[in-house]
């Protein structure tokens, strides 16, 4: 048994659902979430889950990746700037590396982190995926199992 | 408060060493150290080391290499923070000393990489970095940083071509070394296209994975004199840390904890960065290189690549960086680097270092943990 | 079957992944006489990335389906995931669904099974859950990464999705509410996996008459009896589509023409999503239908069984349906990749021993 169950277990909310803690004093966010205020030093901090949209601020593709990993190379890590001003480190997902830009929108969904093989646990956490902008358009249909114009 | 003195240096070639072991490699540099100060005794002993439990199987390290070395049944532990566990023994040696608790202690630096493939010792790497929020995912220690040089070379607007120039340097120094790990000389060119690790951290941009010990006899202005006629003086010492979590951090270009130590370093030493005469940094990675530059006061922000590529900080100037070629090529056994640099410094003021020359009269030495989460700065007087 | 008090769809979600595989080149592979899929009018199929499974697909269907109810996740008291490929054979999938959506803990539900149509299972447990009073609101999610022996004809269509709805009692915000459901079961073993078989088995032509059309046929039969209703008072059609073939020949034996069906029919572009298929061929019905409108919602599952539904489609889903990604939307963002990357992302060839 390679992956621990109580440390992913009790990591549950801040990875699937990105909970940071939020300082009852002095408002400060702090991902990843902590009991002690890093501002303030005061002990009063309560959860709340971040907006998982944001762009990245830098990237790097490793090729060379670690022991557990070994079938998700290679992996695309970036720093994204949330919505909320925090920012947060993790891989992208359903994106070519040739493909990745500084400033890019990106948004989290849950993800498969690693396996411990075929008979451990299967760790979830969240990943940043290309934010799409688009609207179909109204007349496109794919009613004959291709993409046709509708005659107006 | 009385002086401390660096009485005795002894450091092993750096390599791939499958037939020697952590007691075997320590015990070489050991007693070069203890040849130095005529096989006097020490009162104790301080070892760093990042990798002996999560690859070898060892704790209570301290004490195992006390017995292996022949020091006795002295008081003997093992400090840790990482790639800057030396650094931090340094550190701890000196603080020893100045608490008046004892006269004369053994600072010991050891690591053994090369005990597993390079995926395993990765991952023992890693474990440098936020273990709940970076290497849960899979983040590699190059991968880390590799994050880092993307954002440097952006936000300077400096070239793979330009920050290639680091490895070239550290790559022609350590030729000279025979102590170091690599030693060939390698072009820009060879550089850029050497393996990619971590986009844009290519293979010749990183410190080489390697076993290595290093040992040094640190004594008081008491005894200092009856066991070396060449003591040099430890004359500042600076610690600081910083978030783990890297992107927690307001600045990714500069490692606060290294602008923090170094101030507080040459602050006890009354010196300034324009004093130093050799400077040994941790270089990591081409992109520490040159922020730590920065972040000692060598250098302007961004500017470091350049200025590098026209000739500052080679052989022949003020200050000299990494003569021994550095972490990139001289190596970089983790725990014991930062005992490695300030063995070189003080050899270079003694006048006897093996390599490269450089005259001077004061020298320092950054030990970095981590990326930038705890670091040490050392600055030694002749 | 009638609820004594309606039940509606407050939300509804689609997921699929956006990689691609034509089918003409798992036929060439293979070995198949050329446009042998075609005869099956399944082109391409969804192939799910390496990091996704039947929960990481479930997960995000159900959080579109949240955005379309308005609701605050916590309102909802119970989730089920009706799936034939749990990442786990012991474990719940709707635990760490419900978990990264922010659900539990006072919840209900389970994990269920019956090949195809455990989806539509959850539906009627809800519809029953939601009309007595129990519970406000409950979540269904099929998902599938559907499995198939590669050389397999059913590799064809083997593919990976997830829809998700969230049923409430049937209230102004409704898309659309129930207006009664049939289910009609028997014990035809035309497909099945045994439990540590990788990939399934199935009868061929014996998937067809005994199974798909027989219990369809009953089914809808008993629910057009039951609610005194004929093909012409339905405007949409949805059946289980295991290809682009069945789901015509069956409306076409039951007396309803295929301009009916093929707004509704997504597996061509997609192929099989398993439990994902008739529930995504109801999510793209309700993208175009109109308030009034009738719709016949027919999934079926191997072992067999069937259940239809009649849905009338309310004034609250026009303005629901840009809240999240729409069928037509998911379709247009697509990669392709080769049988290569197709094999690693699906684990054909070996994970882990090296």
């Amino acid at each position: 048994m390679k992956i621990s169950v109580p440390r992913v277990w009790r990591e549950i909310k801040s990875h699937y659902l990105l909970e940071a803690s939020v300082c009852m004093k002095c408002g400060k966010i702090h991902y990843p979430p902590r009991t002690i205020c890093d501002n303030c030093k005061n002990h009063k901090l309560i959860k709340r889950k971040l907006s998982g949209e944001g762009e990245i601020l830098t990237y790097t593709v490793q090729y060379v990746v670690l022991e557990g990993y070994r079938e998700y190379a290679p992996i695309i890590f970036a720093i994204v700037k949330l919505k909320e001003g925090v920012n947060v480190l993790a891989p992208l997902t359903d994106v070519k590396p040739e493909n990745v830009r500084v400033g890019m929108k990106v948004t989290a969904v849950l993800r498969k982190i690693a396996e411990d093989e075929d008979l451990g646990l299967i760790k979830y956490g969240i990943k940043f995926k290309p934010m799409k902008e688009f609207r179909s358009e109204e007349n496109v249909t794919y009613e004959s199992g291709k993409r046709t114009r509708k005659n107006s | 408060m009385s002086k401390i003195y660096i009485v005795g240096v002894g450091i092993t070639k750096i390599g791939r060493f499958f037939g020697k072991g952590l007691r075997e490699l320590f015990a070489e540099a050991a007693s070069k150290a203890l040849e130095e100060i005529g096989n006097e005794n020490v009162q104790a002993l301080i070892v760093g080391n990042m990798t002996s439990s999560s690859l070898g199987e060892q704790d209570n390290l301290g004490a195992l290499l006390a017995d292996h070395a022949g020091l006795g049944k002295i008081p003997a532990f093992k400090v840790e923070a990482a790639c800057g566990s030396g650094g931090v023994a340094v550190y701890t040696g000196y603080s020893l000393i100045a608490s008046g608790l004892f006269d004369v202690v053994m600072v010991g630096g050891v690591e053994k990489q090369t005990e597993y493939p390079t995926r395993i010792v990765s991952k023992a790497l890693a474990q440098a970095a936020d273990a709940e929020y970076e290497l849960f995912y899979g983040i590699s220690f190059t991968g880390l940083n590799a994050l880092i040089m993307r954002l440097y070379m952006n936000t300077y607007n400096v070239s793979r071509d330009e920050m290639s120039v680091w490895p070239v340097l550290m790559h022609k120094n350590a030729s000279k070394n025979p102590y170091a790990q690599l030693r060939f000389e390698v072009t820009k060119d060879q550089v850029a296209k050497s393996m990619v690790i971590a986009d844009p951290i290519r293979l010749l941009d990183s410190s080489p994975i390697g076993d290595g010990a290093a040992a040094l006899i640190l004594a008081s202005e008491k005894v200092a004199r009856k066991l070396s006629d060449t003591p040099i003086e430890i004359a500042g010492v600076g610690m600081a840390t910083d978030h783990i979590y890297v992107a927690y951090r307001e600045n990714l270009l500069s490692l606060e904890a290294t602008v923090l130590s170094a101030k507080e370093a040459y602050r006890m030493a009354k010196t300034e960065p324009k004093d130093i005469d050799v400077a040994e940094v941790h270089d990591a990675f081409t992109v520490l290189g040159f922020i730590n530059m920065e972040d000692l006061g060598f250098s302007e922000r961004g500017k470091t690549p350049k200025l590098m590529d026209e000739g500052r900080f080679w052989p022949g100037d003020k200050p000299t960086v990494n003569p021994s070629g550095g972490l990139k090529a001289r190596g970089h056994p983790v725990g014991a680097t930062g005992v490695y640099q300030v063995a070189e410094v003080a050899m270079q003021l003694r006048g006897d270092f093996p390599g490269i020359k450089v005259e001077g009269d004061v020298g320092l030495a950054q030990s970095i943990g981590g990326l930038g989460t705890t670091v040490t700065t050392i600055v030694l007087k002749r | 079957m009638k609820t004594i008090k309606d039940v509606g769809i407050a939300g509804w979600g689609v997921y699929f992944p956006k990689y691609r595989i034509k089918c003409s080149n798992i036929g060439k592979v293979w070995g198949f006489p050329p446009q042998y899929s075609d005869g099956l009018r399944v082109y391409e199929k969804t192939v799910a990335n390496i990091d996704e499974d039947a929960i990481t697909m479930g997960w995000e269907a159900a959080r579109y389906a949240v955005a379309r109810a308005k609701i605050d996740p916590k309102e909802i008291e119970a989730i089920y995931v009706g799936t034939e490929s749990k990442p786990y054979a012991v474990k719940p999938s709707i635990t760490v669904i419900a978990e990264a959506l922010g659900i539990t803990p006072k919840t209900l539900g389970a994990d269920l099974e019956f090949a195809c149509r455990a989806a539509s299972e959850a539906m009627e447990a809800s519809i029953g859950l939601i009309s007595s009073g129990m519970i406000k609101y409950s979540l269904i999610i099929g998902s599938d990464t559907a499995q198939a022996s590669p050389g397999d004809v059913l590799e064809f269509t083997a593919s990976s999705g997830a829809a998700a709805f969230i049923l409430s009692l049937r209230d102004k915000n409704a898309a659309a509410y129930f207006e009664g459901s049939y289910s009609y079961i028997t014990d035809t073993p035309d497909f099945w996996r045994r439990s540590l078989a990788k990939y399934p088995m199935h009868g061929e032509q014996f998937t067809g008459d005994p199974a798909y059309f027989a219990h369809i046929i009953s089914a809808v039969k008993g629910l057009m009896g039951e609610l005194g209703l004929k093909p012409s008072d339905f405007d949409y059609v949805v059946f289980h589509q295991p290809n682009g073939r069945f789901p015509l020949k069956v409306a076409a034996r039951l007396g309803f023409p295929k301009e009916k069906v093929l707004p509704g029919l997504i597996t061509p572009m997609i192929g099989n999503t398993y439990n994902g298929s008739a529930l995504i061929g109801l999510a793209a019905v309700l993208e175009v239908a109109n308030p009034g409108q009738r719709i016949l919602l027919v999934p079926f599952g191997s072992g067999a069984g069937s259940d239809a539904y009649s849905i009338i489609v309310e004034e609250g889903v026009k303005e629901k349906i840009h809240l999240a990604p729409t069928v037509k939307e998911l379709l247009e963002d697509k990669e392709y990749v080769d049988y290569t990357y197709y094999s690693k992302y699906r684990g054909l060839i070996s994970k882990f021993n090296f």
